[in-house]
């Protein structure tokens, strides 16, 4: 009874992370998508919260707090400080269209599910069903990645990458080991603020963070 | 004895006034009463075929064998449950167009009435054919005798379609003849599940070969090119029947072949694959359908659309069948399937038939310029109207009833535990998409030639209308209406003889007629109108007749919708699919502007040219050995008689 | 004490035919109190209607026979919805009619108002059926997929009465993500074809800014009072089949009495707390331009299709 309730729990955080990701990826303007990421990772914590409880695992703990710190609230407000600096203005029109991006990211959703169907029955941790949505929202964040000009855009798709994965770590075998969270913690952090001081430079140089204009550069 | 000898007589009947009908036509002469004997004797021959269903229902294997045979087998027929079926329905339609071609007045002739006679008789051979040779026969036949009769039609549209009708008649025969050597017999009623012994892999190939090749008929892509510009320049009755009963014979033939003959293969990819064929045929036909300006554009994607509609259906039975489903769903989406195909002779020749009176009575061809045809034909508009909310699939017509078969079907199989269950929602998605792109299409067509204000002299003033057309109009548009609300017979009719015809070990239960009954729905709606109609008469109130609002400005007939602008929203939305570009040019003198949207056909662009050009290149390299010098063709001579001399001794 | 069925079914339309202006005018009084104004009383539609049912018509002299018949149509195909769909007692007319069926009737009303609006040869009305029609084929799917989702979530067929007696009996279980998401693209879907913003503003009078509006400006007199009927008719039965299809609990699901009250009590607490919610929504928004319109319903089809899915995952 008590896994059940718990299994729900983790399979509403799952999809809510699905869903803030298929709405970042439909989303137009940048408050609103460092918002999203924030609320993607709140979802995230929780999960792992309830991860924790279940397993009683204290790693899991540390891992939750270090999310609920950096994800939560400091990249978010890094981010938020690099677009006061640089003053830009809302995102121009995404590669393919927004309802071109919807669409695709339902077939990229159908994939990962057809992928990872045989490989959920041999699991026997609590969210296994999640491994489909994990899958999904590091696709997701590829397409972002791949669709949007903005770099700042781009780190937010590399940021739900990164938590689609940490989703599929905590789903399959309740967490990594401790030592390699923190690196990843830290390669995410450095990346963030590598990317901050990159917008703000190109910026200054082009006066726009489009990145196609950055094929300039080739002549 | 006397079993035997009803059967020959009952065929006898069949094609004999047919036969005779064929024979008046070689006679050269311009009478309009020799036209008019062999149209009737058509006529007869349709009345007999619509009995079939009722004879054969009776009796348990009719099958005739034709006097002549030849060197490759005799030439058989078989009258089973479901070909008796379609050869019913298809006969009613064929009767009502031939009569609808009686009208005075438009030049044809006793040759055309010949044509249609040798359509019948080959149509119904190819629905019954018992015997490869006949089936492979009545085949080409059927694209021979449409091709000739499409006659004053475009001459490139023409051989287009004769080009690839003749591809998929290849692909048909080598999948006929790899049939036949696999089996060991040339008959097909003994052939049975062939794709045991083939293997999964040779009988997706050829399962996919024959919806290719029966595709060209039917419209598949990238096979539908030749649909539009032959539609819209052939005689109207090529046209109707061409879209009705040759589709009524392609997907009959498909049906068998798939689950009867060749059976369904334990593969995957097949379902997939055709699944993925025919959903882009139907958004394509659907959104083709949408931009297009004359309406008999309009009709030729609606048929790629409901055709492909159908071939869905066939692909969603075949997935069924892997699954390894309860058989009363294979059995229902079957027919489904097949009562959409009957559905669609209905409604389809009505409004070909339909678009076709309009075209006489005006002159005119194209949309933009028709409008206000309901005050000045208003027997005709009713039965377009009928037509069209068939076609858009709206209750209480037989389009709705199909169409609701279909998607129940598949919602409620979306329970269970399979990997595969992802398709089915898809399934849904597109088609619920192109049910309502096809709706949108069909309402514009039918708001534009009959409601609002004429657009032009001709269509102000028409001809009247001969009475000998309405009267077919008139019965077809009836039986759309009463094949809907009755239609529960209809379907046990189809599931029963499918379960029948095709060896599938389920007794159809009258689940169906419990979830939705058409007469009480349609009669308590009916009620209430009458109520409120006697309310309102009860309380008279006055009835003034004004101009449209018009702001103040004297309407000119352009100051309406045009059919391109109506359209606009849904080509900005699909844009990407459409390709399409508009250029503006302004001529500063006149000071006027033209305004001008180009679409772009991709696959005659991008796929069929290219082949073409291709195959042109080629052709013209063989061309280079006809040097027209005497000295070079006794050497080819020369030649070819040293290779064979040598072939035959070594090998 | 068991009351038949058909006799509940006759109720239920005339309950809904009465409470359907009602319902407007709830809105219509929530919208004004979060704009600081008194608003109108929540009667006032009804006084509309009788206002409009006694004026005479004025036809235009280019309209046919089907410009009379179409209000009549639309009309009667909305009592047929009502005495369908599940209001306190599952199971109306359930031989009769199923869920698709249902959903191809509003299909019928749709094709009706869009071949009325290009009557009489108006711009406005050409303008109202293409846009309309462009809304519709990308509401359609969305639509069915949302349905299939509680259909499969369920697990009974099309046939309306089985789904909230299952989705009752499953209990907790059936608050899994597949609901909330099929919820939330009905109530896009619901905000779409009821022409609400941020799709369209029902009290607008500008023609660049209407949708629903455009194709019923030729309408007057009683042809009017019964098109605007039945747009509120249309409003009140998709609230109810959000209440009792997709949230069902506290329907009755037996023919007693004490049941049926209790049903009939739940689904009226529901409609105005779903009328609360509307006015809420559609005062915090504005209207979206006309072609990012498309952006919305798209992703309403797309959360359609994750509900199914998430079936097959979760």
């Amino acid at each position: 009874m008590d896994s059940i309730i718990y299994g729900n729990l983790i399979d509403i955080c799952a999809v809510a992370m699905l869903l803030l990701s298929v709405l970042a990826i439909a989303s137009s303007r940048m408050r609103r998508l460092s918002q999203i990421f924030s609320l993607h990772s709140v979802s995230l914590t929780i999960l792992a919260f309830i991860v924790a409880i279940y397993t009683e695992n204290d790693y899991i703990l540390i891992t939750c707090v270090l999310t609920l710190v950096l994800k939560v609230i400091a990249i978010p407000k890094f981010l938020n400080y690099t677009m006061d600096k640089i003053n830009m203005e809302k995102e121009v029109e995404p590669l393919i269209g927004i309802p071109g991006s919807l669409l695709l990211s339902s077939s990229l959703i159908i994939v990962a599910y057809l992928v990872t169907e045989p490989m959920v029955s041999s699991l026997s941790t609590l969210g296994r069903n999640c491994m489909a949505i994990s899958l999904s929202i590091v696709f997701i964040g590829m397409l972002m990645m791949i669709t949007r000009r903005k770099a700042l855009t781009e780190s937010i798709g590399l940021l739900l990458m990164e938590n689609g994965l940490f989703l599929g770590a905590l789903t399959i075998s309740y967490g990594m080991p401790l030592i390699v969270e923190f690196g990843v913690f830290f390669d995410v952090i450095i990346a963030v603020v590598i990317i901050g001081i990159f917008a703000y430079r190109i910026n200054s140089t082009f006066n726009s963070i489009d990145t196609s204009f950055m094929r300039r550069l080739k002549d | 004895m006397s079993y035997l000898l009803a059967i020959d007589v009952f065929v006898e009947l069949l094609f004999a006034p047919a036969l005779l009908g064929l024979l008046i036509s070689f006679i050269p002469t311009k009478c309009e009463i020799l036209k008019n004997i062999s149209l009737s004797l058509c006529c007869i021959s349709c009345l007999v075929g619509i009995s079939t269903y009722f004879i054969a229902d009776g009796m348990s294997d009719v099958s005739y064998q034709l006097p002549i045979s030849s060197v490759l087998g005799d030439y058989r027929l078989k009258f089973d449950d479901l070909s008796s079926l379609m050869v019913s329905f298809s006969s009613f339609v064929f009767l009502m167009i031939v009569i609808h071609s009686m009208r005075r007045g438009r030049g044809y002739t006793v040759k055309y009435a010949g044509l249609m006679n040798i359509l019948l008789i080959v149509c119904i051979a190819a629905m019954c054919a018992d015997s490869v040779i006949m089936l492979l026969i009545a085949w080409e036949s059927i694209s021979l005798t449409t091709f000739i009769m499409s006659y004053g039609a475009d001459d490139i549209a023409r051989w287009r379609y004769f080009v690839i009708t003749h591809l998929g008649g290849l692909m048909i025969m080598a999948v006929f003849a790899a049939m036949w050597y696999v089996s060991g017999t040339g008959i097909l009623s003994e052939m049975s599940n062939l794709s045991q012994s083939l293997g999964s892999g040779v009988a997706t190939v050829m399962i996919v070969l024959l919806f290719l090749g029966f595709g060209t008929k039917l419209g598949c892509t990238p096979f539908h090119a030749w649909m539009s510009d032959l539609y819209y320049s052939s005689p109207i009755h090529s046209v109707a029947l061409l879209s009705t009963v040759c589709s009524n014979v392609a997907i009959l033939l498909l049906v068998k072949s798939t689950f009867l003959w060749i059976g369904v293969p334990d593969n995957y990819i097949l379902p997939i694959l055709l699944l993925l064929l025919a959903s882009a045929t139907a958004i394509w036909g659907a959104m083709e359908s949408m931009i297009q300006t004359e309406p008999r554009r309009i009709l030729a994607y609606s048929s790629m659309e409901n055709m492909a509609m159908v071939m869905i259906c066939l692909g969603t039975g075949i997935l069924f069948t892997i699954m390894d489903f309860d058989s009363s769903y294979l059995v229902i989406i079957l027919a489904a399937g097949m009562l959409h195909t009957l559905n669609h002779s209905f409604f389809k020749s009505l409004m070909l038939l339909n678009v076709g009176t309009v075209e006489d009575s005006t002159g005119v061809h194209a949309i933009e310029r028709m409008g206000g045809l309901s005050r000045t034909l208003p027997v005709l508009s009713i039965f377009a109207l009928v037509g069209t909310l068939s076609m858009a699939a709206v209750p209480p017509t037989n389009g709705f009833v199909s169409e609701w078969l279909m998607i129940k079907t598949v919602i409620s199989s979306g329970v269970g535990d399979s990997v595969m269950n992802v398709v089915l929602p898809m399934i849904v998605a597109v088609l619920g998409i192109c049910g309502m792109m096809a709706a949108a299409s069909y309402a514009r067509m039918y708001g534009f030639m009959f409601l609002g204000r004429p657009r032009s002299e001709e269509v102000a003033k028409p001809n009247k209308v001969d009475r000998i057309s309405l009267v077919p109009l008139g019965m077809l548009a009836v039986c759309c209406v009463v094949m809907g609300v009755f239609s529960m017979p209809i379907i046990y009719a189809i599931a029963g003889s499918a379960c029948d015809s095709l060896d599938i070990a389920y007794v159809v239960q009258n689940t169906i007629s419990d979830s939705l009954n058409l007469v009480i729905l349609s009669s308590i709606m009916i009620l209430i109108c009458l109520v409120l109609y006697l309310l309102f008469r009860l309380f008279r109130k006055k009835k003034d007749i004004a101009t449209t609002w018009d702001c103040g400005i004297e309407l000119k007939p352009n100051m309406q919708y045009s059919s391109v602008g109506f359209s606009q929203p849904l080509v900005r939305v699909f844009h990407p699919f459409y390709g399409d570009t508009t250029e503006i040019t302004d001529d500063v003198e006149e000071d006027t502007s033209v305004y001008r949207i180009r679409f772009v056909e991709p696959f005659y662009t991008y796929v069929l040219s290219p082949i073409g050009r291709g195959a042109m290149k080629i052709a013209n390299k063989i061309g280079l050995i006809q040097t027209g010098n005497i000295q070079a063709y006794l050497a080819y001579l020369l030649i070819t008689l040293i290779v064979v001399l040598l072939a035959v001794r070594f090998v | 004490m068991i009351i038949n069925p058909f006799i509940i079914s006759l109720l239920q339309a005339i309950i809904i035919m009465l409470i359907a202006p009602l319902i407007t005018g709830v809105i219509r009084k929530f919208k004004a109190w979060m704009q600081h104004r008194e608003g109108a009383s929540i009667l006032q539609p009804y006084r509309d209607l009788n206002k409009l049912f006694r004026k005479d018509e004025v036809v235009s002299e280019y309209s046919s026979i089907l410009f009379r018949i179409i209000p009549f149509v639309c009309f009667s195909s909305m009592i047929l919805l009502a005495m369908m769909v599940p209001f306190m007692f599952v199971g109306i007319l359930a031989p009769y009619g199923d869920l698709i069926a249902l959903v191809y009737i509003f299909t019928l009303y749709r094709i009706m108002m869009v071949l009325g609006g290009l009557e009489g040869g108006s711009v406005f009305g050409g303008m109202g059926s293409s846009r309309e029609l462009m809304m519709s084929v990308l509401i359609e799917p969305a639509l069915l997929l949302a349905l299939m989702s509680i259909c499969v979530l369920s697990g009974g067929g099309t046939t309306i009465g089985d789904i909230p007696t299952l989705l009752c009996e499953m209990g907790l279980v059936a608050f899994c993500p597949a609901l909330m998401m099929a919820t939330a693209s009905f109530i896009l879907t619901l905000m779409a074809e009821n022409a609400r913003l941020p799709f369209d503003n029902p009290s607008t009078h500008l023609e660049l800014t209407m949708i629903h509006e455009g194709m019923l400006l030729e309408y007057s007199g009683r042809g009017l009072a019964l098109m605007e009927y039945s747009a509120e008719l249309r409003l009140t039965i998709f609230l109810v089949m959000l209440g009792t299809l997709f949230l069902p609990w506290g329907i009755a699901t037996t023919t007693g009495v004490w049941d049926i009250a209790i049903g009939l009590l739940t689904i009226v607490l529901k409609l105005v707390l779903f009328a609360f919610l509307l006015a809420i929504v559609e005062s915090s928004l504005n209207k979206t331009r006309l072609f990012k319109i498309p952006n919305l319903l798209t992703a309403s089809f797309v959360l359609g299709l994750l509900a199914i899915i998430s079936l097959y995952i979760l």
